[in-house]
């Protein structure tokens, strides 16, 4: 418990002021969450392979060679223009991701036929993560795509508080480092990101937890830093044994239906890429976890 | 000039053989049109092929899978899971034998066509062969729904694999639907 709580302490506390100011400024605003259709793929990539359909979805570089940074653009994250994805694209728009409650969440989705029964935990997902590409081709059925991506990226901050580096989830985290973690998906999401400690102990530790369950709600193509605020940050200090940060992104839709699919994930240097097969009347889930290093 | 065009013809075509490159190019040429490896387009309906991809996913301290074709070097005490993906629904077998030459069935497990199936299916559960010496065998067997299931037990031959080709990520075998199709894991015990 000890643990926990010095976590939740670096993580939150180190910037507790800027964190109440800007949860007052959430409130006041009061963002709804919109499930709005978004497709992330075009179709012209249906049967291509998935991994690099959605490099160039993520890049903006549409269908064509991924090393030619002239190509044509394909939708998707078509608001930023080309650039390398070693460079930060995250721009904490409050209308793009904001702190809101699992239930009004599902609420939006469900409406008034939500029950207390239907709402789910968010527990992590335990899909095997198999670090490749799928063997099944991109398809589209009735305008959708049959696989949904995440792309997620571990970003450093510098003493100044600046975002600097980023790196692939298997580049982990060292004591004393402070980070921030980048987040795009090809759907409306619900993430909440866990503490799991040496003894295994899972605790909540973002976003901070309310009297009913707080989620930060991202919209599609949208991608994000996480913690919202730009100066808070996930610093772990002292450490020792096996301590690690397991995120959890989730369809809403998913909460009875999720997809029983692998993951395939695929490590570049600016970040990891992942993709989920959602067969027909499923919905997508990831669970990753980043290891704290000891070296 | 009716008569002498055939014979101008012939006479450039006797012209244009003695020519050693013309020979070749024609040659080469004739290869290409007459030596085809695949098979004439299948007409539309269901293909008489059926075919799974194979992979043997090993597990890392991290928990992460990497996907391995089935004819790569397996050691003892490495854990791992296998993915299949089948071009039609049916049941795939799998069987091991031991390093004495016992066999015995583990699993029966359906497949579904155009979906990967994990096995085993248990999210926390991996395979992991231990011994002291030798090779462990895991046959992987699969049934197309049209053909009856064989009683347990019962080992395919490695007759029936007709193609078997492998990247450095998975093993891709194909049969007639006639019959099942085969792959197999070895596991090589060091001592």
């Amino acid at each position: 418990m000890k643990f926990n709580q010095k976590l939740i302490a670096l993580t939150v506390a180190a910037c507790f002021a800027a964190t109440t100011t800007f949860a007052a400024a959430e409130k006041a605003e009061e963002p709804q969450p919109k499930i709005a259709p978004f497709v992330w793929t075009i179709l012209s990539t249906v049967g291509q392979a998935v991994l690099p359909s959605f490099i160039n979805w993520l890049t903006g570089r549409g269908e064509s060679s991924a090393q030619d940074p002239n190509a044509a653009r394909s939708p998707g994250l078509s608001t930023n223009p080309y650039q390398p994805f070693d460079l930060l694209a995250a721009s904490n728009n409050p209308n793009s991701a904001f702190v809101t409650t699992l239930t009004s969440v599902l609420g939006q989705i469900l409406g008034n036929l939500l029950s207390a029964k239907s709402i789910p935990t968010l527990t992590p997902v335990e899909n095997p993560v198999i670090m490749g590409d799928p063997d099944i081709p991109l398809q589209a059925k009735g305008g959708q795509p049959n696989y949904q991506g995440l792309h997620l990226a571990v970003v450093n901050v510098d003493p100044a508080g600046k975002t600097a580096q980023v790196s692939p989830l298997s580049a982990g985290f060292r004591t004393g480092q402070r980070i921030k973690l980048r987040a795009v998906s090809t759907f409306d999401a619900i993430v909440v990101i866990d503490n799991v400690n040496p003894f295994g102990v899972r605790s909540r530790i973002y976003p901070p937890q309310g009297e009913s369950e707080n989620v930060v709600f991202l919209k599609a193509g949208q991608p994000v830093l996480l913690p919202l605020a730009a100066d808070q940050f996930f610093e772990f200090a002292n450490q020792k044994g096996r301590e690690q940060l397991q995120v959890t992104i989730r369809d809403p839709r998913g909460a009875n239906k999720p997809s029983n699919q692998p993951i395939y994930r695929k490590d570049e240097e600016w970040g990891s890429n992942m993709m989920q097969l959602t067969p027909e009347g499923s919905y997508a889930g990831f669970t990753q976890t980043i290891s704290l290093r000891h070296d | 000039m009716k008569r002498l065009f055939p014979q101008l013809c012939v006479s450039i075509a006797s012209l244009l053989a003695a020519t050693p490159g013309f020979a070749a190019d024609q040659a080469m040429a004739k290869d290409i049109i007459l030596t085809s490896l695949a098979k004439p387009p299948a007409a539309a309906g269901a293909s008489p092929s059926y075919g799974m991809s194979v992979s043997v996913l090993v597990s890392g301290p991290d928990g992460l899978l990497t996907p391995r074709a089935t004819d790569g070097i397996f050691k003892t005490g490495d854990r791992f899971r296998l993915r299949v993906l089948p071009t039609r629904d049916g049941t795939l077998l799998i069987s091991n034998t031991d390093p004495q030459n016992q066999t015995k069935e583990l699993l029966r497990v359906p497949v579904r066509g155009g979906l990967e199936t994990l096995i085993p299916t248990e999210p926390d559960n991996l395979f992991q062969l231990v011994g002291q010496g030798g090779d462990d065998i895991l046959h992987l067997q699969l049934y197309p729904s049209n053909l009856p299931q064989p009683a347990p037990g019962t080992l395919a031959s490695k007759d029936i694999r007709l193609v078997t080709q492998s990247t450095g990520s998975a093993s891709y075998v194909v049969g007639e639907s006639a019959q099942p199709v085969y792959a197999r894991v070895v596991v090589r015990h060091q001592n």
